[in-house]
């Protein structure tokens, strides 16, 4: 405080120059008709923008649990039915299962391999770093299809298409990326001078790990995990291009059925889409809830 | 691979050829640019004027900013049910729309370009627009106090100080939007209409490869695919050289 204040001395005589060049503008009829013009137009593509996304929201939702919905503004019943049929049609339960055995299973190999190459990346300088960095942000810079087709192909000639491995294998190409990129800020601002001191206190490299750099970045370890988590129940073009009827995941069977829409009532459909919307609500809801949690925690 | 024909191992250019002479091929780039640039445009003002307007301590400000960016964690899929759901004939838009008298019949909005045009819009938004908050926020508020108190009006202080520190990087997000939506496939798909007016590079490439197995032909179609978007990053990237490039916040 004491080191702000002669700023504040400077400060002072600004607002009379502040007022005097103002004042022209202020009372301009022109100027008010300009600032209000732009508040205005703000507000209007505010309201429009959030309108057509929350419409589209609970549009989706009212119409999966809907009975008819024919031109009206809202539906004449609300029912469970579309959501059990849809629920038994698809066998939903089933790709439910496969896609959070792929995605669990995924999600926990991409922490443990990007921990080590996120310590490496932030403690040491070796040539080429810039490089590598580059090529780790190739995935998320670049559409899948680049690399989807090419994947593809390299899996059925040696034969992990269509198989659970091969998925898994597809969903750490998403998500190491996305993880190395999460945790890099939290390691690069632990101290290094509590390694010192484990190390010089005769701690092993694995204790080092477990005990020392662990713990303190756990709360970058569970943003990355939601985070790619997310990302890898959404993602959709390569799985599409190397699954099998029998190891699809719920996103593919969905879209599949999309495509091939006009058969099935449109309620049908929604309810499908609402399967796939839960989960990822309330993944991002506590997404949400943990970065809020760990910066009231850090004291920010 | 681009370089062999299906079945043989002789290296030819046969792929580029067929690629740039049969005009079931190359219509895809005209067809993918006419739907993503204009989108890509668009949604670049919208997702400013709205990170502009609630940037610095507005009351509402967290709230407008976290629905905005809310579409982005659905996901492709999903979005395009909704835009079938809100848009459709029957659908609130055009049921508000007729109650109203602005409309006398509904307007087809789905299953053609404009289906998938705002299908686009409102992922490029929630897209730009989790970008554009950080950046906002990192740029120092005493420039523009500094500006107003010297007398410069609101438009002044933003042409002069604000939009100069925030170019090169609106400019970075704006081309990374673009690349992402080039790739643009279950959109195109489900809202739009594959068959002829959203028929873009990723719907040709996975046609070759999932129902012709023409695995070489696909990748021929996901190369031509990367060199555009080369392309298109090169124009964004000279247009982002001509102004100030670095960090707006410390001038370092």
């Amino acid at each position: 405080m004491r080191a702000e204040k002669p700023i504040i001395e400077e400060e002072a005589p600004t607002p009379v120059i502040n007022e005097k060049n103002r004042q022209p503008l202020k009372n301009s009829k022109k100027g008010k008709f300009l600032q209000g013009g732009y508040k205005t137009t703000s507000w209007v593509l505010i309201l429009i923008f959030l309108t057509v996304v929350l419409g589209m929201t609970l549009a989706v939702i009212l119409s999966a649990f809907g009975e008819e919905w024919y031109g009206t503004i809202l539906p004449e019943g609300y029912t469970m039915e579309w959501f059990v049929n849809a629920w038994q049609a698809y066998e939903v339960g089933e790709y439910f299962k496969i896609t959070m055995e792929i995605v669990l299973t995924a999600t926990v190999i991409s922490l443990v391999l990007s921990l080590p190459t996120v310590y490496i990346l932030a403690r040491r300088d070796f040539p080429f770093k810039q490089a590598l960095l580059g090529f780790f942000q190739m995935p998320f810079t670049l559409p899948d299809l680049l690399y989807a087709i090419p994947v593809a192909s390299i899996f059925y000639s040696i034969g992990l298409a269509e198989t659970m491995t091969g998925l898994i294998i597809v969903n750490l190409i998403v998500g190491i990326p996305f993880s190395v990129f999460i945790l890099l800020p939290y390691v690069e601002s632990l101290d290094p001078r509590l390694e010192y001191a484990a190390q010089s206190l005769g701690a092993s490299k694995f204790k080092l790990f477990q005990r020392v750099i662990i713990p303190q970045i756990i709360p970058g370890i569970t943003a990355s995990a939601i985070n790619i988590f997310i990302r890898m129940f959404n993602t959709f073009t390569i799985i599409l291009l190397i699954s099998g009827p029998k190891t699809q995941t719920l996103n593919v069977m969905v879209f599949s059925v999309l495509q091939g829409s006009g058969s099935q009532p449109p309620a049908m459909l929604n309810s499908l889409a609402l399967t796939l919307m839960i989960p990822l609500l309330f993944f991002s809801f506590l997404s949400l809830w943990v970065s809020s949690f760990t910066q009231k925690r850090l004291g920010k | 691979m681009t370089f062999q024909e299906p079945g043989a191992t002789a290296l030819t250019i046969s792929n580029y050829v067929e690629f740039f002479t049969n005009a079931k091929y190359y219509d895809t780039i005209w067809r993918t640019l006419y739907l993503v640039v204009p989108a890509a445009i668009i949604e670049l003002f919208i997702a400013f004027g709205i990170t502009y307007f609630i940037r610095g301590k507005m009351r509402g400000g967290g709230l407008i900013a976290g629905l905005t960016i809310f579409p982005l964690t659905l996901g492709s899929i999903i979005i395009d049910m909704a835009v079938i759901a809100f848009f459709k004939p029957t659908g609130w838009f055009n049921t508000t729309m007729m109650n109203m008298g602005l409309l006398d019949e509904p307007f087809t909005l789905v299953y053609n370009y404009w289906g998938a045009f705002i299908a686009l819009i409102i992922l490029g938004v929630a897209f730009i627009a989790s970008n554009l908050v950080g950046m906002m926020d990192s740029i120092d508020p005493n420039l523009e106090k500094a500006a107003r108190t010297l007398g410069a009006s609101h438009w002044v202080t933003f042409k002069r100080v604000f939009w100069p520190l925030i170019r090169s990087n609106v400019l970075t997000v704006f081309a990374l939007n673009l690349i992402m939506q080039i790739g643009v496939y279950s959109t195109a798909v489900i809202v739009g209409n594959p068959a002829s007016e959203t028929r873009t590079f990723v719907v040709v490439a996975f046609e070759e490869a999932m129902r012709n197995f023409n695995y070489n032909m696909a990748n021929t179609v996901a190369i031509v695919m990367g060199i555009t978007q080369l392309l298109v990053l090169g124009i964004v990237f000279a247009i982002r050289k001509r102004g100030f490039v670095g960090s707006a916040s410390t001038f370092k």
